[in-house]
């Protein structure tokens, strides 16, 4: 059994492997999609700052990066950089290394990503038995609009009027991370408290429209289980229905949840994107928005990459987790 | 509208007053010293002279006594006509970040300020003297001044930026190159009689607070492109003498020694060393070479954090940061005419966020200063109460607020002929209804106006604002069917096409670059509707790949035309970058501009030529008169050729600015050369606590 | 379900004699939720193929008149007095300190409302892109303006372009739905028919194209498009860009399908027998989950319409005059608007009703899909 699971996480890890060497390859072609390459951009950038710029230095300067060389030479360059000295290049756009980039936005960014998956998670699982449990009660009803509400306002609507709503209530608009004054001060009670306020619209935002779709998953799960013959045969044996629904259908039911943890981490990323643009957030969004108009390709190529290895990694445990749960699922993969 | 004042005609004049005073910093250093003032007031209190958060750091010892931290008492510069009743040390002002560009000059501190009348008044400098042939610029520094980390500033600090940093060498191809950013430098040009070659000055030490420049030539605008174009000609030396390369083992460019060119005490530090030594010193300071190295912490140093100024805030935050606190710099070597250390506020910070928030945030009382986009004019304007600001209007010489620049130098022949074409500038000015445009664009506060100087300016020309903007599509499509290279009829599409030549049957069609900054898109949708009307297809390509803008423009003839959101034009000789063929962003003169790595010759007795010559002419000019002279061409050939086709004129700039921000002039006048906000002097704001 | 739920009613004799089409028609027509979106899905997308004709402006027109006007009301009473279905005149007004248009209903003034009109005020169209044609549903007589929705910030009909905004906030992602499930099918099938190396390298695609945020991912994809394209192409190159990603899921769910079924006894007769393999997925296997990809493809579309209000408010999308819900929602992106020109949120209800009748609908399929449950 446990040489089962050994064996499983191998494999797994194997393809996993070779998903993100894809990825990598994915990344840079698209990222030298666009005309015109990052060194343009520059020099164009110098020329408005009121310089010239000569053509033996733009020469220079091509040879230096390598721009000059066919796609496949760049590629090896860019990612040998990363898997053998952890460099992600420079950014143009910044004037600084990714690295220093990364490091300034990666946490803000990761704290949002998780607070809001914790929050969808802990939400849609509970409303999703709920509304299963109590099928077209009013609850049910209720979260079931609530949700839709959530899928079907584009999110950055949603961050509008409830900043709207935020300001006609409080008369404050809670933008960004912190009010005025609270973002340079040291940490204290007061500033974690004004952090909590200023992140219910965001985790709102990109939350509820998780929300739904998961909440709808768990409510057809739920359903799925509870019509099932075990539970008839539950029933049979006299147990009480409130423990056959909690104890077996409700873990029955989590298992495609879990499975998707990984995936759904996609759709965080997605919406964190653009709720940064429109709250003002210290996240990796706007910048990355900028570097990819700006063609900054290490940057925007690093960041691509870096989300994209975070998800399969995020599969790659939510795998992991439902092997461990759920014996057929690993039975089956190993069978083919 | 309210150009009341404006800049002079009586630059010449100002110039030979310096002159014959010897030393034009003189009356601003008053007779008695500021530090005795307290003692006429004697029955008041004590007069407050530093901010209490700078008295509490001498309180505990971390930081010198004020009178150790400002110039000697006669060197001290006052703001005397800027001194408020009753001003109050400290407060943070939150205000929108537009950018390097913006809050750079915010607190720009240049050795000799531009005057809103066209001269020059001393500012880091203390004076200055210039010698009866026109050659040699003395320059007095003022005594015992520091850097904002308290090291003194000296002559040397001038002399070695000016020749170690920002003119490092001179070819025989008569390029002078700038070794920190690797561009040509030419300001500091003059052409010497006795060989006929173009030579840059020379800048030399005479003592500790005095350098002096050495001329070919005369060039008696020298003080104004100082201004101007090298607002910062001084460097911390102490600070940059590890990470500038440089080799005092081999003989400088100028054949002096370099003792006296600044270089005292220096050795040899290669380009790669320079590198290493930043990226050790703080890993911010970590670039990919010299030339990054050399524009980011020579060039735009007002960004990092730790680099010494002598600005009255500098920057206290990372670059990544979303907002950029400004901290007071407490060796800042202003007072006002009581004696108080200026500034009055403590902290500015610089917020970014989207363009679009900015008016959100003023409303909702989290900012208290924001740059008002006129098109926004109504909603700050009704949010006023809500959010507890005032909007106030100040002046700018603006020539258009939107317009169309048409490549004259586009690589197409076909295009290149048709833009040179006047009656194809003549139809697209007036195919377009100016008023409805105002009412859509700017609530009908801007003045449908053809691109040329505003009443009150100097360069004012009756009649010029009123050429060709009489709306007439009929006779806008008249003046095309009269041009032979395009058809009269209409494709499929409605639009005109060529009739031969490489582009036979393809429309007319006009890739516009908006202006990323400023929500150009609108207005362009508007052109592009009345553009449909003659026949003409206009595409907006700004929005799919915003930079491509820019190098485009520095290719120089890629780019077909621009969409110019704000042209002001502050003195068509004194600055002619909009107006002569100088600058690489200046579209209608396309590649034909000097600054071009390799320029375009335009075709003889072309308008064009005549342009490109009179920009030569004038970067040499030795007297006044002919500079004068230059600048009426200039004028005169866009009021001839119509080379940049404007709509919309707006002259004012307004301001968002809560009610608690005292001291504001809004009557200043802005525009780049007079720095935007800084010519309104932000030190001397304060805010009621 | 037997457990927790009442036992079903009896069926009367018919249940047991209905083909299969029947049946799910009978229980989809139960689901009043589904029944009532597709009628709205159905009315919204007549109204959009007769746009030009239903809109009372084109897209082209505007006017520095009418800027920001607020919905113009219908009045019916003059006085007291029975007039029909008319709208003041507007008068409009500068506010001298912020100068924002205010526009006053000028009583003097009845324009009456002509339905079926003919003139030039609304410009000309071609009926289906085919008949040239001046008639409009409706339309104030004289200088008088019906603004429904109110006005934009180019003094554009909201009405008139929500209308016409549909044409393409409707079609194209029908469009979009049609290429993606075409994508999953093929890949879906492909990995589960012929499994191996093939399944092996279609999931190892699946999970790359999978692991993308999407958002950064139209960001580098619309930079890439060149900028000469027309609106309408760019449009349709964003909507490919975007079943480009989307269709993993599908595909996904085709393969496990294939997997399962591929052992049903029917699939090994059909082999025995001697079919071909594209005949044994065209005619056995397909059809056996047929329901799950038209749900599939209900529910597609939606994201695809939200997916196009997100391009637009990025800028990456349509771009005026072109006109779709994503660029009408562009101008709400400022509180401002909320608090000041509170209308031009109204095409954010089209957004919304689709979005959820699109839902509904696909629920209703769902249930109907499976009428012997």
């Amino acid at each position: 059994m446990n040489k089962n699971f050994l064996m499983f996480a191998l494999r797994k890890l194997a393809t996993m492997i070779l998903t993100v060497f894809l990825i990598s390859f994915v990344v840079f072609f698209i990222i030298t999609l666009p005309p015109g390459d990052f060194l343009t951009n520059y020099i164009g950038r110098m020329a408005e700052a009121g310089e010239a710029v000569s053509p033996e230095l733009i020469a220079e300067l091509k040879a230096h990066y390598g721009l000059d060389q066919p796609f496949v030479v760049q590629y090896w360059k860019w990612i040998s950089n990363i898997v053998f000295h952890g460099d992600f290049g420079y950014s143009f756009l910044l004037s600084m290394p990714v690295t220093s980039v990364i490091k300034a936005y990666i946490v803000p960014t990761m704290v949002l990503s998780l607070v809001t998956m914790i929050f969808t998670y802990a939400i849609s699982i509970p409303i999703g038995i709920y509304s299963a449990v109590h099928q077209y009660s009013v609850g049910d009803y209720l979260f079931t609009t609530i949700g839709f509400i959530g899928m079907a306002v584009p999110n950055f609507l949603m961050g509008i009027i409830l900043m709207f709503i935020s300001f006609k209530l409080t008369g404050n608009t809670m933008l960004g991370l912190y009010s005025p004054g609270m973002e340079n001060a040291a940490w204290s009670m007061a500033k974690f408290i004004d952090l909590m306020k200023h992140s219910v619209i965001p985790i709102l935002v990109i939350g509820l429209m998780n929300t739904c779709s998961l909440m709808r998953t768990m409510r057809g799960q739920m359903l799925d289980e509870l019509g099932k013959n075990y539970v008839m045969a539950a029933r049979a044996k006299g147990l009480k229905a409130k423990a056959i629904r909690y104890k077996y259908c409700v873990r029955a039911a989590m298992n495609p949840v879990a499975s998707s943890i990984g995936w759904s981490l996609v759709n965080i990323f997605t919406g964190t994107t653009i709720v940064a643009i429109v709250l003002n957030l210290p996240s990796m969004g706007r910048v990355m928005h900028e570097a990819l108009l700006d063609q900054d390709m290490y940057l925007a190529g690093s960041w691509l990459f870096l989300m994209a290895i975070m998800t399969v990694l995020g599969t790659f445990i939510s795998d992991l987790l439902l092997a461990w749960l759920d014996p057929r699922a690993r039975s089956e993969y190993l069978k083919g | 509208m309210k150009l009341k004042k404006f800049l002079a005609l009586s630059l010449a004049l100002i110039m030979t007053a310096g002159i014959l005073a010897g030393c034009g910093g003189k009356e601003e250093t008053p007779a008695e010293t500021p530090a005795e003032t307290p003692a006429e007031t004697p029955a008041e209190v004590e007069i407050v002279k530093e901010s209490p958060m700078l008295a509490e750091l001498v309180a505990a010892g971390s930081l010198p006594e004020l009178s150790e931290r400002l110039p000697v008492a006669a060197d001290i510069m006052v703001e005397t006509d800027k001194t408020p009743e009753n001003p109050q040390y400290g407060g943070t002002l939150r205000r929108n970040n537009g950018g390097e560009w913006d809050y750079g000059p915010f607190t720009e501190e240049p050795l000799f300020r531009l005057t809103e009348d066209g001269g020059v008044t001393p500012n880091v400098a203390k004076g200055y003297d210039v010698s009866d042939d026109g050659l040699v610029y003395t320059i007095y520094l003022r005594e015992g001044m520091k850097w904002s980390d308290g090291e003194p500033f000296t002559a040397h600090d001038v002399a070695f930026y000016y020749n170690y940093m920002l003119v490092t060498d001179f070819t025989e191809e008569n390029k002078i190159v700038s070794g920190y950013n690797g561009t040509t430098y030419n300001w500091y040009k003059t052409t010497d009689p006795a060989d006929g070659v173009t030579k840059p000055a020379i800048v030399t030490v005479v003592d500790d607070y005095t350098v002096q420049i050495q001329l070919y030539a005369p060039k008696p605008l020298i003080l104004q492109n100082i201004a101007i174009d090298n607002k910062w000609m001084f460097a911390p030396k102490h600070w940059y003498k590890d990470i500038v390369a440089y080799d005092t083992s081999v003989e400088h460019w100028t054949g002096l020694s370099h003792d006296v060119l600044g270089g005292a005490g220096l050795t040899a530090v290669t380009e790669e060393e320079a590198v290493a030594n930043a990226a050790a010193r703080n890993a911010r300071f970590t670039f990919d070479d010299y030339t990054q190295l050399g524009n980011q912490l020579g060039y735009m140093y007002w960004s990092y954090k730790d680099r010494p100024t002598l600005r009255a805030w500098t920057m206290d935050s990372e670059k990544t940061d979303q907002t950029y606190v400004f901290v007071r710099n407490p060796y800042f070597w202003k007072t006002d005419a009581e004696g108080r250390q200026l500034p009055y506020i403590d902290t500015v910070e610089m917020v970014t966020m989207d363009n679009a928030l900015y008016s959100q945030e003023m409303i909702a009382g989290n900012l208290d200063m924001a740059s008002v986009d006129v098109g926004d004019f109504p909603t700050y304007k009704a949010g006023e109460a809500m959010g507890d600001y005032t909007v106030y209007s100040s002046v700018q010489p603006n020539w258009t607020s939107c317009s169309i620049e048409l490549n004259q130098s586009y690589k197409d022949p076909q295009y290149a002929e048709l833009f040179a074409n006047i009656d194809f500038r003549h139809a697209l000015s007036i195919a377009v209804d100016r008023n409805e445009m105002n009412e859509i664009l700017y609530a009908g506060l801007a003045e449908p106006a053809q691109a040329a100087a505003p009443a009150g300016t100097a360069q004012f020309i009756e009649g010029a604002r009123e050429k060709w903007t009489e709306y007439d599509p009929a006779a806008a499509n008249a003046l095309l069917d009269g041009i032979e290279m395009i058809s009269n009829d209409r494709n499929a599409d409605g639009y005109r096409t060529f009739t031969s030549g490489a582009n036979a049957g393809k429309p007319v069609l006009i890739n516009l670059e908006g202006h990323e900054k400023c929500n150009s898109a609108e207005a362009i949708a508007l052109m592009a509707q009345y553009y449909k009307e003659i026949g003409i297809q206009l595409i907006e390509i700004t929005n799919t790949a915003r930079n491509t803008r820019q190098q485009k423009v520095t290719n120089g003839n890629e780019i077909m035309a621009l969409y110019e959101e704000n042209l002001n034009v502050f003195n068509p000789y004194v600055r002619p970058d909009r107006v002569g063929a100088n600058r690489n962003i200046c579209t209608w003169v396309g590649k034909y501009g000097l600054e071009h790595a390799e320029p375009m010759t335009p075709a003889a007795g072309s308008e064009m030529e005549e342009i490109v010559n009179l920009t030569k002419e004038l970067s040499t000019a030795a007297t006044m008169e002919t500079a004068e002279a230059v600048g009426e061409a200039f004028l005169q050939s866009h009021l001839d050729n119509t080379w940049i086709v404007g709509y919309l004129s707006v002259t004012s700039k307004y301001t968002a600015l809560g009610n608690d921000v005292k001291n504001f002039d809004a009557d200043h006048i802005s525009c780049d050369e007079l720095r935007f906000y800084g010519n309104a002097k932000p030190y001397t704001w304060f805010m009621e606590q | 379900m037997a457990l927790f739920k009442k036992k079903n009613k009896e069926r009367d004799d018919s249940y047991y004699y209905a083909s299969q089409w029947q049946l799910m028609y009978q229980k989809f027509r139960k689901h009043k939720l589904a029944m009532a979106s597709a009628v709205l899905l159905i009315v919204f997308y007549t109204i959009a193929i007769f746009g030009n004709f239903v809109a009372p402006q084109g897209t082209e027109q505007f006017s520095g008149e009418y800027v920001n006007c607020g919905p113009t009301p219908i009045h019916f009473f003059h006085e007291g007095e029975w007039e029909g279905p008319f709208v003041y005149g507007l008068k409009r007004d500068r506010d001298p300190v912020t100068y924002m248009n205010i526009f006053v209903e000028d009583t003097e003034k009845i324009c009456h409302i002509d339905f079926f009109a003919e003139g030039d005020k609304g410009g000309e169209y071609k009926i289906l892109g085919l008949i040239p044609c001046n008639i409009h549903l409706f339309q104030a007589e004289g200088d008088g303006q019906v603004f429904l929705f109110g006005t934009d910030g180019m003094g554009r009909d909201l009405f008139s372009r929500v209308v016409l905004g549909a044409q393409i906030s409707l079609f194209i992602p029908v469009v979009g739905m049609i290429l993606t499930v075409a994508l999953g099918l093929l890949m879906g099938s492909l990995a589960g028919y012929f499994g191996g190396w093939v399944d092996n390298v279609i999931q190892r695609l699946i999970e790359v194209v999978r692991s993308f945020p999407n958002v950064p991912l139209w960001m580098a994809l619309s930079a890439a498009l060149p900028a000469t394209l027309k609106p309408a192409q760019v449009f349709m190159l964003m909507t490919i860009i975007l079943s480009l990603i989307s269709w993993p899921n599908l595909a996904r769910t085709v393969r496990s399908q294939f997997f399962s079924i591929k052992k049903e006894d029917f699939i090994m007769a059909a082999r025995i027998s001697g079919a071909p393999a594209s005949a044994i997925v065209l005619r056995h296997m397909i059809p056996s989950f047929l329901s799950y990809i038209i749900v599939n493809m209900t529910l597609t579309i939606p994201s695809l319409i939200v997916g196009e209000t997100t391009l637009s408010f990025l800028g990456l999308g349509l771009r005026s005059p072109a006109t779709s819900w994503g660029v009408l929602l562009q101008e709400t992106n400022k509180l401002e608007t909320i608090m000041f020109y509170g209308w031009k949120l109204i095409p954010m209800i089209f957004v919304f009703l689709a979005v959820l009748a699109f839902n509904f609908l696909g629920d209703g399929l769902r249930d109907a899909a499976d009428p012997y449950k």
